[in-house]
């Protein structure tokens, strides 16, 4: 097939790139070695850099081409293994080997890694003497999308060159190169956006603005280097014989991760919260699947608190002991640790807890259990919360739940609903390790927060989601203190998530089976919600009219209200008024009662003033009767006129008399006449002075029970001077009895100190007595010296004694 | 504080190896952390298998024997050959007890570093502390408690330590009214009427293996549910509340669930036999009940 053009790298070589690596790494003088050469691309250059160039190769045909340009060749054989180093060694004779070139050559080889080996011995000879070498890279984008669309297109040279054998991308290149005992120490790829395989272009996958084509490159982007390049130009130095390893066998399906854990278990802390902690990894000890390994990314921590951590996870279980490690993380935001802890871990699966969280028993199990179900899924439990606060008590400090534990977060992954908003508590989940190391899924660190949620629907998104409803981890939240959701404001929350949606939303996204169903349901929703939404603007319409009706309905209601209460306040005054007037009425009544009893008492008073007036009457007709026997007696009189003139004269003075009495009679009727009047007056003032008296009653009474209050709170002070003399009394009664005890302790005291006086004199009388008996002691002695000495004359057999003075001297100047 | 004799009793009725095996590495730990305190002395860790089915067999006792080696406990196992349940589990398991402290525990419990080690510190604080109960995590029991000092109205018994010599004093468990649950809040009334407290060591933290629903409901069998219930209903005989039994036993028999119902029924039937137990003197002193629970309660 022919090579089409190549305008990705117009303008670059693989010689240019090589040209660059040999002028900085190639030692300055000495053979340039150009393996499998062809026409010498290389060897015009050479003598640029000062070198000697001498191409090798197995076809005579260019070789002899290149010896007619006066270029030094040798024939080798390059696929003779076993002769080739001999060989090499021939065609340089002895002279200094200044770098090895291999252009095109590996791939065209089919076990390279023997070639590189001995090229190896080689370069060891010469040290400083580089390899550069140039190969395809067989992941290239083109390529890649191609196969994908079912094509391989081999060409005559470029990425398929029809010699190939062996095909390299970036980690093959690497480990080829690295097990025949290769150092790389320079890369100068030749990248191209489009390869020489980049055709045909109406290809989709090949069509930059395709969806597919967008999202294979950003698959492909994310899963490692060398995406767009085009051959992989490096230079290698020979590592030392020494460290030459037996290992030099290919990768193999089975040496990697056979013996990894299921589940490398992430645990970010600050090491400020031990306890938490404590807990965190005792439910870790608590797994009924214990197919984990734990790493404890301690984050920005100091070094004692550092040490506190590895304390703690030295107190747990000797069989978790085993499977957990520290690692110290410094720098970074929140996600620098987690990415961190991805990097050391080895499981096959990768879960996070920060160091508050709680695992429930069955924590790894479930995971396990759902990865068994759907291999390379991320896996999703359910997760439970509440509320935890700082607590002292009398054994210290630490955590107390506070409140009930709920399930806000759904059972169910939804992938829809987590494109809006973070529904998976980090705790709740476990994503393929393979995401991070294959799909180039990484927490990002300029995210200050929710980076976990970047990640989660970074690796949803490829890996798909399998989730049970079964609760099996815990989300605590602090009341106070540092957390998350309490150290950022409300606002970095809101610009994180519209941040994380944007990225999301700029790319090109692979949706799991069922989301068209949730779409077209979403959809659905929305059709019912815009319908609800001009409902409900009808409603509000009418809402509004009623609204305005209500308003004037309540402002007539209260204006009958207004003229209600006014009636019912004129009812209240004229009730009042009635009221009153019911109680003057009675007044009166009574009033009426008591003046009727005076009239009572009074008309009796008048009858008997009658009465008196009857016998009075009496007393007068009594007068007339006798006036009128007065008058018989004046015609008695009359007719004895004749006998006595005298006795007429007589009886008319005794008229006269008795009309004076009669006038006096008179006088005396309207005397008790006068005396009723004044009897009625008298009843009327007494009436007055009732009243008067009532009043004086009433106020009497007001007065008493004024007297009676002020005795109720004189009582009341005085229970409570009562209680307070009590108080006062017991307090006494407690001094008195404490004043009792420390007389009676002062003077147990007192008796003490009087027997130890005693004793004291005792003993100064006994150690008096001793040192009397230690002077006479020391005298005899003395007088036994002198004795000794004076029988002996030696003081030698004195010394015993003397010594013994000496310590009876000591004795003394130390008692005093 | 000098070294105490402990002994761990634990009366295991549905477990498996693995799980008694994960009790015992973490209660060997804790116990090894006691020891290194100086707290602890002659340590031993009695087993009361009380399942139907075939006993532990030999290499899983020795499994447990050796882990427990590093806590420095001698490990017994005894084969009841039936379910006891628990009180009277652990009044057998007590018969051959020469300790001075007694810790009982269940076999989901995975205790904390330092679980054995604060349990001793609370219960030898004060001579008026008579059991002192683990913080139980993942999800703590709401009841209240005092803050500083610790006293609560009653103590849990799935991780909770005692004095022999009390345990002793106070006859064990009450195993003539109680099955498997009630016992604790028995025990720890009649430990209250005897003078001494009751107390929350929440520094002595251990996990159980407890499970939720989806609404964060704790998850319980309709077996556990008819013990509770019937725990209730005794309990409210035994404390003088006639008045509770007789609404408890009304709810439960109209508005419970089949568990509950049948342990309604199961009450009527010792009733009428005669077979509920006789009140306690001075009950009103410590008992409370109120919806099921026996203390105040923190949260709900």
């Amino acid at each position: 097939m022919t090579k089409p053009s190549n305008p990705g790298h117009a303008g670059e070589s693989v010689h240019g790139h090589v040209f660059r690596l040999l002028s900085a790494h190639a030692r300055n003088e000495g053979v340039l070695l150009d393996l499998g050469c062809g026409l010498g691309a290389v060897a015009a250059s050479c003598a640029e850099i000062g070198l000697d160039y001498l191409g090798v190769g197995a076809e005579p045909d260019g070789l002899a081409e290149l010896a007619g340009r006066g270029f030094s060749t040798a024939v080798v054989d390059l696929g003779e293994q076993a002769a080739l180093l001999q060989r090499l060694e021939e065609v340089l004779a002895g002279r200094s080997l200044a770098a090895i070139v291999a252009l095109d050559l590996i791939e065209r080889l089919t076990r390279p890694a023997e070639l590189l080996a001995v090229l190896g011995e080689v370069a060891r000879k010469h040290p400083g003497a580089p390899l550069v070498a140039s190969v395809a890279n067989v992941s290239h984008f083109d390529l890649a999308a191609k196969l994908l669309s079912g094509r391989w297109d081999v060409t005559s040279e470029g990425l398929l060159d029809e010699r190939q054998v062996s095909h390299f991308a970036p980690g093959t290149f690497e480990h080829e190169l690295s097990r025949a005992g290769w150092k790389q120490i320079k890369a100068d790829d030749l990248v191209a956006r489009h390869s020489d395989q980049h055709f045909p272009e109406t290809l989709t996958a090949l069509s930059a603005g395709t969806p597919l084509h967008d999202f294979l490159l950003q698959v492909r982007e994310q899963s490692g280097p060398g995406a767009l390049v085009d051959q992989f130009v490096r230079a290698y130095l020979p590592v030392a014989a020494s460290q030459l390893t037996a290992a030099r066998r290919p990768m193999t399906p089975a040496s990697k991760g056979a013996s990894a854990p299921f589940l490398s278990v992430i645990v970010r802390t600050q090491g400020r919260r031990l306890i938490p902690l404590e807990d965190n990894l005792t439910s870790l000890a608590a797994q009924t699947n214990r197919d984990i390994e734990v790493i404890i990314c301690c984050h920005d921590t100091a070094d004692s608190d550092h040490a506190a951590v590895v304390e703690v996870m030295e107190r747990l279980p000797r069989w978790l002991v085993g499977k957990i490690r520290t690692i110290r993380v410094e720098g970074g935001g929140r996600a620098h640790p987690l990415q961190v802890g991805v990097a050391e871990a080895s499981g096959r699966y990768v879960a996070f807890l920060d160091d508050d969280d709680l695992a429930l028993c069955h924590w790894v199990d479930e995971f396990d259990k759902l990865v068994r179900l759907r291999p390379g899924a991320v896996v999703r439990a359910g997760c439970a919360t509440h509320s935890i606060d700082e607590e002292s008590w009398e054994c210290g400090t630490g955590y107390s739940q506070i409140g009930p534990t709920t399930t806000p977060y759904p059972l169910e992954f939804d992938l829809v609903a987590h494109l809006v908003g973070n529904r998976t508590p980090n705790c709740s989940v476990a994503i393929p390790r393979s995401c991070f190391t294959d799909l180039g899924v990484s927490f990002d660190d300029e995210l200050p927060v929710l980076e976990d949620w970047a990640v989660l629907l970074s690796a949803s998104l490829l890996c798909g989601v399998a989730s049970t409803p079964e609760v099996t981890s815990l989300y605590r939240r602090w009341k106070r203190g540092y957390a998350s959701h309490l150290e950022h404001p409300e606002e970095t929350w809101d610009l994180t998530t519209w941040s994380i949606r944007g990225r999301f939303d700029a790319r090109p996204l692979l949706v799991p089976p069922g989301t068209v169903s949730r779409l077209t349901q979403m959809e659905m929703t929305a059709n019912t919600v815009e319908q609800l939404n001009k409902d409900l603007d009808l409603l509000k319409d009418a809402l509004a009219t009623s609204t305005a009706e209500v308003a004037d309905l309540w402002v007539e209601k209260g204006q009958l209200l207004a003229r209600v209460e006014a009636a019912e306040q004129l009812l209240a005054v004229a009730e009042q008024r009635a009221a009153v007037a019911k109680r003057q009425v009675k007044v009166a009544e009574r009033q009426a009662a008591v003046a009727e009893q005076h009239v009572a008492v009074a008309e009796q008073r008048v009858a008997v003033a009658e009465q008196g007036a009857a016998v009075v009457t009496q007393g007068v007709e009594l007068a007339e009767q006798r006036a009128a026997v007065a008058e018989q007696h004046v015609a008695v009189a009359e007719q004895s006129a004749v006998v006595a003139q005298q006795s007429v004269a007589l009886a008319e003075e005794r008229v006269v008399f008795a009309e004076q009495r009669v006038a006096a009679v008179e006088q005396s009727v309207a005397l008790a006449e006068e005396r009723v009047v004044f009897a009625e007056q008298r009843v009327a003032a007494v009436e007055q002075g009732a009243a008067l008296a009532e009043e004086r009653v009433v106020f009497a009474e007001q007065r008493v029970a004024v007297a009676e209050q002020s005795a109720a709170v004189a009582q009341q002070s005085a229970a409570l001077a009562e209680e307070r003399v009590v108080f006062a009394e017991q307090r006494v009664a407690v001094a008195e009895q404490h004043a009792a005890e420390v007389t009676a302790i002062a003077e147990a005291r007192f008796h003490e100190f009087r027997d130890a006086e005693a004793r004291a004199k005792a003993a100064v009388a006994e150690r008096d007595a001793a040192l009397a008996r230690l002077d006479e002691a020391v005298a005899q002695a003395e007088a036994r010296v002198r004795t000794e000495f004076e029988a002996t004359k030696s003081w030698k057999a004195t010394v015993p004694l003397r010594v013994a003075l000496k310590l009876v001297d000591a004795y003394r100047q130390r008692s005093g | 504080m000098p070294p105490s004799s402990l002994r761990v009793q634990t009366v295991a009725h549905a477990f498996t190896p693995a799980t008694l095996l994960r009790y015992v590495e973490a209660l060997a730990q804790s116990l090894h952390n006691a020891r290194v305190a100086g707290l602890l002395g002659a340590t031993v860790v009695a087993l009361g298998d009380s399942s139907e089915k075939a006993g532990l067999s030999k290499r899983a006792q020795e499994e447990l024997r050796e882990a427990l080696v590093y806590g420095g406990a001698d490990f017994t196992y005894e084969r009841f050959g039936r379910n006891l349940g628990h009180a009277e589990g652990h009044n057998r398991l007590f018969q051959t007890n020469d300790s001075e402290l007694l810790l009982l525990c269940n076999d989901d419990v995975v205790a904390g570093p330092v679980a054995v080690t604060e349990l001793i510190r609370g219960l030898l604080a004060r001579p008026e502390v008579g059991l002192v109960e683990a913080h139980q995590l993942p999800f703590e029991n709401p009841k209240a408690y005092d803050p500083v000092s610790g006293e609560t109205g009653w103590c849990s018994l799935a991780c909770a330590l005692t004095r022999a010599e009390l345990f002793a004093e106070l006859g064990g468990l009450d195993a003539e009214s109680f099955f498997v649950d009630g016992d604790d809040v028995d025990y720890s009334w009649r430990l209250r009427l005897a003078g001494y407290q009751c107390t929350y060591r929440p520094s002595a933290r251990v996990i159980l293996d407890q499970r939720v629903d989806g609404s964060g409901r704790l998850l319980v069998s309709p077996k556990n549910e008819r013990s509770v219930a019937e725990a209730d209903l005794l309990l409210s005989r035994k404390y003088g509340r006639p008045d509770h039994f007789e609404v408890r036993l009304a709810f439960y028999s109209e508005h419970g669930s089949e568990a509950q119902r049948e342990a309604a029924e199961a009450l009527r039937e010792r009733k009428a036999e005669g077979r509920l137990p006789s009140p306690v003197a001075g009950a009103d002193t410590v008992a409370f009940f109120r919806d099921g629970s026996y203390a105040v309660e923190r949260f709900s």
